[in-house]
Parts: C-alpha cells; structure tokens; sequence
C-alpha cells in the first residue's frame, strides 16, 4: 500500500474519471484535482498504511479497487471510510481534527468568505464537480444558520455524471422533432439530476431528429453543471448555457431575459416562485425539462402548488424514472392530461 | 611648490568626499524617514484592494492576492498568491513572505507587528469579520503612516541640514 500515494492516487482519480467524468478527463485536470483535492488525505493514508504490520491489511490495499466511488467520509475519531454503490470500506485511517480541518482548508483556498454561502447551505462544489458537504457545529443568527464552525464530518461525493444516462428517457420527450415540457419524478438517489444533465448535454448538443437547441441550464445548488470558479465541470454540451447557485426562479427569469434560450432545464422544482417562473416560460414559448421528488403521479399531484401545474396540463410528459442494473429507465410515461403512455 | 599643489588638491578632494558622504549619510536617512511613509500608504492601499475582493467579489485568497498590485507590494502579493496554490497554511504562507520581504522595507516592528497579526485572520472567517479585521488592520497602519509622515516633516529637514553642516564642520576640522 505504500504505493497508494501519490502514484496510484492519480490512477484512482483517472479511474474515477475513466467511469463518471469522461468530459473532463484529461491529465491536467486529474493531476490538478489529486493536488488540489486529495493530498492531505492521501499523505495520511500512506503513513497509516505504512504503519500497519498487518500484511493481510496491506495486500487488501494493493488490490484496493478504485473503481465505483460514490463518497468518500471523513468523521472525526473514525476510519476514512469509502461508500460504494451498495457497499462501504473502511481505510486504515483514523481522522483527526487537524486532518479534517487542514483538508477543509485546502479544499476552501484558505478562504472561508469566498464559501461563506455555500457553507451556510452545508456544501461546497470544488474542481471536477465533486461536491464536499460539511456538518459541525452552527453558528445561528436570527433562526438561520449563519455559517458551520468545528466542522465534525465532511463527504466528498464523487461527481457522477454518465454519459448517455438519458438515452432510455429521451425518445419520451422528443415528439415531431420538438422537445416536450417534461417533469422528471423520481425518488432521491435514482439519478434525476444525472438524467437530466444527459438531457441537457444531448439536446444542447442536437440528436437525431432534433437540431441542436439552446439550453439554460438553472443550477441553483451546482448539481447539473458543477460549476467551479464560473467553469461547468460536467459537461453541458455545445450550447448550454449555465447560471449557478442562483434561486431558481430568478435564474430562470434572467436567462428568458438574457439568453432566449429553447429549453430552459430545471431541477426539483417545488415552490410557488417556480411554479409562477414556469409559467413565463410556457408564455415565452420556451421548453421546460424539470425535476421534482416523487415516486409516483399521484405523490406529485397531492402536492401544492407543482400538482396544480400538472394537473393544468402544464407539463406534456410526466416520467417516473426508475434504476436498474443497466442505468436509469422511465417506470411510467403519462402525458399531460394524465393518460398513460408506459 | 609642485608638492604644496598636489597636497591642496589632496585635501580639496578629500573634503569635498567628506561633505558629499556627510550629506549623503543625511540623505539616505532622510529617505529611510520617507520611505517609511510611502510604504505604509501602500500598505493600506494593497489592503483596501484586497478587502474589495473579498467582500465584492469573494474572491478567494490566492487570486485575491494575484489581483493586488500596489507598486512595491506587488512581488510580495504574487509570491502570496503562487505559495498557495495548493496550500492550506496561509499563517506559515504570510509570515514567511512578510519576514523574507521585510529586509528590503523600512517598516518598524510596530508596523510588522500590525502585518503580523492579519495571519491569523486572513481567510479565516465570514465577509463581515474580514472586513472588520481588514479595516482595524488599515486603521492602524494609517495612524503609524501619518506619524511616520508627521516624523519626516519634523525630522527630514533636520536631518537633510544636520548633513550639510556636519559635512561642513567636518571639512573645516580637515583644514
């Protein structure tokens, strides 16, 4: 194991970029992230493993798969552990303050203001679109959480976007070469926001039977297209155009304004502003492809004021996604009016 | 009488490198008192830099640091900039730059102690508390400045004509 760093750190990154971030996936860029990332964790883990006399421990690192990375969790006084799909794994690393705080550090650029948004919301999205959420101890002004303080755990979630993710979804919502208002519904974890990046990417990029379309890519919580330092992370396609860590409602109002765009792409929508932001659009004449939780049509028409919107019929296509062994699938089609097409 | 000549000229140089290195003395001192203002004032410049792109652009530190470029600070500012670029240890980053850049200034331990104390802080907490810290930081160093300021008025001149006179002085011991 003591060639788990930095050698085969790089060889973790790029597989990890060889399976989920094909759009990115250049030296460069993982050799930056393997610096900029990972490099405390990875200098700790190799001394740790160093130390282990365990020869069983240390073959188990040698053949460590580095492959499937979904989390990678640091809590304070226990093991690094990494999360796979229906899997976990614990390194032989036990995480300390200084560990936990100076990594933070390095993923903050020394630099808590620049963050200080994003830590209030307990995340932050850093180089090739991982996002690294916080929990720890918060410091309240006026009932709401001014900013997170002796930051106890920290979650680096591996960015996860799949190429062709859609693939299955798309010919839902493509009718007469024009793309319908969709509402993908899916409960957390299934891949909404990774299907609806491919559908982003692919219709921004054109497909066969649609030309290729202008996309505004609303990224209220820097989900579809990680933006780092104003750069998406993931790619969008050809002509995406993304606005980030704004509410969505206004974001989706600047971009009618600004960027006439032909599809507007959304995700969990829920609230009223939105609703109302929708509702200019189908005005203007722009497509809507959105998210909400959900599990099934009935879930999301109980709900107020996004059912009240389905049931006008706002939306052509309603798609309940479900995931298999081979990627993300729609369970249900129904169309505007409620009637089942799948 | 050839050797009286060349002894007159001797001694004509010899006071006039006497006067020129008594006034210069006065001069570089004089300067040293100067300089420590000008400094300072770039100071707070750099830091009134920094704090609007801390609090207008939340620009994060190192390309904060890479956007000062007040005169003579900017050689310490990209040094900053290019030592954290990977780097999480900015009090070890400030420190280190301050103590290596400090030899070449004219700044007082009190002014570097002003300095000094940012690296703790730098980066380290919410927009508010950085523009707190920052404008504390600049509040101070504009009162060493115009106390440096108010010292060069006082002092320069006394130093620029205690050079002249020293020179002179000195040049009628010679003779």
């Amino acid at each position: 194991m003591g060639n788990f760093c930095p050698l085969d750190l790089e060889f973790f990154i790029f597989e990890i970029g060889g399976d989920m971030m094909v759009g990115i996936s250049n030296v460069d860029k993982f050799s930056s992230l393997r610096r900029n990332l990972l490099p405390e964790i990875c200098a700790a883990i190799d001394g740790a493993v160093a130390d282990t006399k365990d020869v069983g421990e240390k073959n188990r690192f040698e053949n460590f798969d580095f492959n499937n990375i979904e989390e990678i969790r640091l809590r304070v006084g226990r093991n690094l552990t990494i999360y796979r799909q229906n899997a976990l794994e614990k390194l032989p690393l036990v995480v300390t303050k200084d560990l936990l705080h100076n990594e933070m550090m390095l993923l903050l650029q020394s630099s808590i203001y620049a963050y200080e948004e994003q830590l209030r919301q307990g995340y932050i999205t850093v180089f090739g679109g991982h996002r690294v959420g916080f929990v720890g101890s918060a410091v309240v002004e006026n009932g709401k959480i001014r900013t997170l303080k002796e930051i106890s755990s920290l979650n680096i979630r591996v960015a996860g976007e799949v190429k062709g993710a859609a693939d299955r979804i798309l010919p839902f919502m493509i009718s007469g070469g024009e793309v319908m208002q969709t509402l993908f519904v899916a409960a957390p974890a299934v891949g909404k926001t990774t299907a609806l990046r491919d559908v982003a990417r692919q219709l921004s990029n054109g497909l066969a039977g649609v030309s290729p379309q202008k996309v505004a890519i609303i990224d209220e919580r820097l989900e579809i297209a990680a933006a780092h330092l104003g750069e998406p992370q993931l790619d969008v396609g050809e002509n995406g155009d993304v606005i980030s860590a704004a509410p969505k409602s206004e974001a989706m109002m600047l971009c009618l304004r600004s960027m006439s765009p032909q599809v507007v792409v959304c995700d969990e929508i829920g609230s009223l502003a939105d609703c109302l932001a929708l509702n200019e659009m189908l005005n203007a004449g722009v497509k809507v492809v959105a998210t909400a939780h959900g599990s099934s049509l009935a879930g999301v028409l109980s709900r107020k004021p996004l059912g009240d919107l389905v049931s006008a019929g706002f939306f052509q296509r309603v798609i309940i996604l479900g995931r298999n062994g081979s990627g993300i699938f729609a369970k249900n089609v129904y169309d505007g009016k409620g009637g089942v097409i799948l | 009488m050839i050797f009286s000549t060349y002894a007159l000229g001797s001694l004509i140089f010899a006071s006039a490198l006497i006067f020129t290195s008594s006034v210069l003395v006065a001069q570089t001192l004089k300067n040293s008192l100067r300089m420590r203002g000008v400094e300072l004032e770039a100071w707070c410049k750099m830091l009134r830099q920094l704090q609007v792109e801390i609090s207008y652009g939340l620009t994060p530190l190192p390309q904060a640091f890479a956007k000062c470029n007040v005169g003579f600070l900017q050689d310490f500012c990209q040094n900053i900039s290019r030592d954290l670029e990977g780097q999480h240890d900015l009090p070890k980053v400030w420190l280190e730059n301050l103590a290596a850049a400090n030899k070449k200034w004219h700044l007082l331990d009190t002014d570097f102690e002003i300095l000094a104390a940012l690296a703790g802080d730098l980066g380290c907490s919410a927009v508010s508390d950085q523009n707190r810290i920052l404008n504390l930081a600049i509040e101070k160093l504009s009162g060493e400045q115009s106390s440096a300021e108010a010292e060069f008025g006082r002092l320069g001149r006394l130093i620029g004509g205690l050079g002249y006179s020293a020179g002179l002085l000195l040049v009628a011991i010679c003779w």
